[in-house]
């Protein structure tokens, strides 16, 4: 483990300008090489802490460690990758974080990587501390959760005295119960948004928490009249909170179907290897005309669940580089954002449902265990699928975002 | 093709974003607005549709473009075709005819002969000869490989008897190009060979296929003792099972035929909002929803095209992504264009292939006409998933790719 954590620290890495792009402003993006050294040392890292065995045996114990390789996480860089190097990151693209997210799939990781990293991690990197909380987070000693911001979640805060009050719940929030912080995403009474950050110790929620499909931990975190310091807890407010938590719900969106599609793929291999070795009727499976056919719909699936998740984090960087949404590139950009919010949840919720249950079934009887990785393949798809549908543009703004989309970046 | 790579290095994205800006001048300026709000309304195209807008684009040096300098083109590579071929389909112009500019013509670069490459290329360049294709036969299919249309040499001729099916546009056709049988002894493979062959020529006779969409598009085309010169012969004798393979290969740059889908999808948008108040508002719900996920998987399949793209452009090809573009892209649209016939409400039932002959078609007053014009889609539309290579072939190639060893 030693051995591979040298390889991709924050420190170890130079990070060379990517391939030159032609537009007035690049996306600054990691050079191949960069980007090759990072999976290797990634897929290192499944390998050792992520032997589907010893995931099930994690699983098991009465008490679930949650946080058992977030300190690895972070010395491999993972928590730091999508921070810039200015801000003492790696400074990848979104791009960058989707290809290393597909290769870190294969895992079926327990951390709440996705929701800490790069969800709260949004938020942290618009705040205006100085940038401490953001090089906390990045060194894996304090994990922050966002609490909020997703459609159906119904916050409110109003102001009494030195105190917002908070009332409302949050739904199955992954990660909440492993968090030391919480940036909690709120409404205030002039329907402001703010983002209030907070010590989880300091702040009087209740937490119903229980497992989701594949393993990991949720939680309902109900506020009844919660009082939390107003001066302390001040992240964002007005504009910059609302553009920080479209910024987060776009961060994940594209890491979440990044996740989904790297474990599709996994499925899809793993899926084929068993095609080409396991015999039925005296020959191999892979025979079977009807076998076939449904493998290659998955590959297909796969495919299309890849370019789509690629296809949203090439927006984001786009829409970075665009900048400001008073400008036409800008608006344009995140319109294309707002549409892919819609189309890619909507996409991989199709293909993750046609590669895992297509997995399972390929596999017959096996396919339905809990001791091979298949079955919690399929789960973990179930899970990503039903967190993005909650990140997803609502229907209402659908039909408007709609009626532009294919008109831009075919 | 061999520029897959090579060519056209610099056509980065500003110069793809200045080429696609170029191409929408030159379609106002250059599509007879007559062929235009043909398609633009859905209405059957001509013969003379498509030869103007190929002699258009000929006069730009935009015809032929993707062959070779030295033969009479500009160089392509794929991301030049592709994003020309995308905006013309978005800009309501005719596809181009690719028996061919698109298929005979590289096959003829390739494995011609001088003169063969001299009597034939002008020809194609300057749309004076119109090829069609003679592959598939009655018991060829899918099965290409099955072909059994004879020819047997008869000293400077072959003579050719049997029959081609599926020989789209053949009665507009002055020559075609087919695989013929000129060995039966070996694996079945072997012993075709390619040939060209006047289709004027006696002993051709061509007979109309009118398909589900009560239109004549295709024919099957039979031949008694018909003659063809020895000088038509394309490659050596026994090639011709590669040649095909090579010139059916070329089409992946275009499979997933995204441009038309794009104007189709603004043509349905059009449908659903001039439906506004004749539905209830649950239908009008369900309608919009089922849209969205029908643009949603427009949007993956056009990210899918552009990763293919990227792959063949930097020299990687996993060699299932034909195959792949043409499954998804052919069930993307035939789920738009049972939406679209399910969008004309009462009249989703209706058709009648002579109300788009012409006349406004999409923009007509009369709902029985514009459904006809929209309608129309849904029939081609069962074409798709079976010609090029059914999709059912298409997933025995991406299977056996990926299972095999």
């Amino acid at each position: 483990m030693q051995a591979q954590r040298a390889h991709v620290s924050r420190s170890g890495v130079g990070r060379g300008r990517g391939g030159v792009s032609v537009m007035a402003a690049a996306v600054l993006s990691l050079d191949a090489q960069t980007k090759r050294l990072i999976e290797d040392s990634l897929n290192r890292f499944v390998d050792q802490a992520y032997d589907p065995a010893a995931r099930h045996a994690r699983l098991s114990k009465p008490s679930v460690d949650y946080r058992a390789c977030w300190a690895t996480l972070a010395e491999l860089g993972v928590l730091s990758l999508a921070v810039s190097e200015a801000r003492g990151g790696i400074g990848g693209s979104a791009l960058d974080v989707s290809d290393a997210l597909r290769v870190l799939a294969r895992g079926l990781l327990l951390e709440p990587l996705i929701e800490s990293a790069l969800v709260a991690g949004a938020v942290l990197r618009r705040g205006t501390d100085d940038g401490l909380a953001l090089a906390e987070a990045m060194s894996g000693e304090v994990m922050t959760i966002l609490v909020g911001g997703r459609r159906d979640d119904a916050l409110h805060c109003h102001r009494n005295g030195d105190a917002w009050q908070l009332s409302g719940v949050a739904r199955v929030v992954p990660g909440a119960a492993q968090a030391d912080v919480w940036l909690i995403a709120c409404v205030d009474e002039a329907r402001n948004d703010r983002v209030l950050r907070v010590r989880r110790s300091d702040c009087a929620a209740r937490l119903e928490n229980y497992r989701m499909m594949d393993g990991r931990e949720a939680s309902d975190v109900h506020f009844e009249s919660a009082e939390i310091s107003a001066r302390e807890s001040t992240w964002l407010e007005g504009q910059a909170a609302h553009d920080a938590l479209e910024d987060a719900a776009a961060q994940a969106v594209s890491a979440y179907s990044a996740d989904a599609a790297g474990v599709m793929q996994c499925l899809v291999t793993w899926t084929g290897e068993y095609l080409r070795t396991r015999e039925q009727f005296g020959v191999k499976l892979g025979t079977f005309q009807a076998l076939q056919h449904r493998y290659a719909d998955m590959h297909i699936a796969a495919l299309e669940a890849r370019a789509l998740s690629r296809e949203t984090a090439r927006a984001i960087d786009r829409a970075e580089v665009a900048g400001s949404a008073s400008t036409e590139n800008g608006a344009a950009a995140l319109q294309r954002l707002r549409w892919l919010r819609f189309a890619t949840p909507a996409v991989i919720a199709r293909c993750g449902t046609r590669v895992g249950h297509d997995a399972i079934q390929l596999h017959g009887g096996m396919g339905v265990t809990d001791e091979l990785i298949i079955s919690h393949g399929n789960s973990r798809l179930v899970v990503l699928g039903r967190l993005l549908e909650r990140w997803a543009t609502d229907p209402a703004a659908v039909e408007q975002a709609a009626s532009d989309a294919g008109e831009t970046d075919v | 093709m061999s520029d897959m790579t090579t060519a056209d290095d610099s056509f980065d994205e500003a110069a793809e974003h200045a080429f696609r800006a170029e191409v929408r001048d030159f379609l106002a300026a250059h599509l007879d607005p007559a062929t235009r709000h043909k398609v633009e309304n859905g209405i059957y195209l001509q013969k003379h549709d498509y030869v103007d807008w190929q002699r258009a684009l000929r006069s730009r040096g935009w015809f032929g473009a993707t062959w070779p300098r030295d033969a009479g083109g500009q160089g392509w590579g794929v991301r030049r075709e592709h994003a020309f071929l995308q905006e013309c389909a978005i800009n309501a112009a005719p596809m181009l005819i690719p028996y061919g500019v698109n298929m005979l013509g590289p096959v003829l670069i390739a494995y011609g002969t001088h003169e063969q490459k001299c009597r034939f290329l002008p020809g194609i360049l300057e749309s004076e000869t119109w090829w069609c294709q003679g592959y598939s036969e009655p018991n060829a299919g899918s099965d290409l490989a099955a072909v059994k249309m004879r020819a047997v040499r008869d000293g400077d001729h072959y003579v050719v008897n049997g029959t081609k099916m599926w020989t789209t546009e053949a009665h507009w056709a002055d020559m075609m190009h087919c695989l013929v049988r000129t060995d039966a002894s070996g694996r079945k493979q072997q012993g075709i060979s390619f040939l060209l062959l006047d289709m004027k020529a006696p002993g051709v006779s061509v007979e109309p296929i009118i398909t589900i969409d009560g239109i004549h598009h295709t024919n099957q085309t039979f031949f008694d003792n018909v003659r063809v010169p020895v000088a038509n012969l394309v490659g050596e004798e026994g090639e011709g099972w590669k040649i095909a393979k090579s010139l059916l290969s070329r089409e992946r740059t275009f499979i997933a035929d995204t441009g038309n889908k794009i104007r189709m999808l603004r043509q349905i948008k059009a449908t659903v909002a001039a439906s506004v108040g004749q539905i209830d508002l649950v239908r009008r719900v369900l309608q919009a929803d089922r849209l969205a996920h029908i643009e949603a998987d427009l949007t993956a399949l056009l990210a899918l095209e552009r990763e293919y793209l990227d792959e063949w452009t930097s020299g990687h090809d996993d060699g299932v992504g034909a195959s792949v573009l043409k499954v998804r892209g052919t069930e993307v649209l035939q789920a738009m264009t049972e939406f679209w016939r399910d969008a004309q409400g009462a009249y989703a039932a209706c058709y009648e292939a002579s109300l788009r002959a012409d006349g406004d078609g999409l923009g007509s007053s009369d709902p029985g006409v514009r459904a006809s014009a929209a309608t129309y889609n849904y029939l081609y539309g069962r074409c798709w998933s079976i010609f090029g290579g059914t999709n059912e072939i298409q997933r025995n190639l991406i299977a056996a790719q990926l299972l095999r060893g």
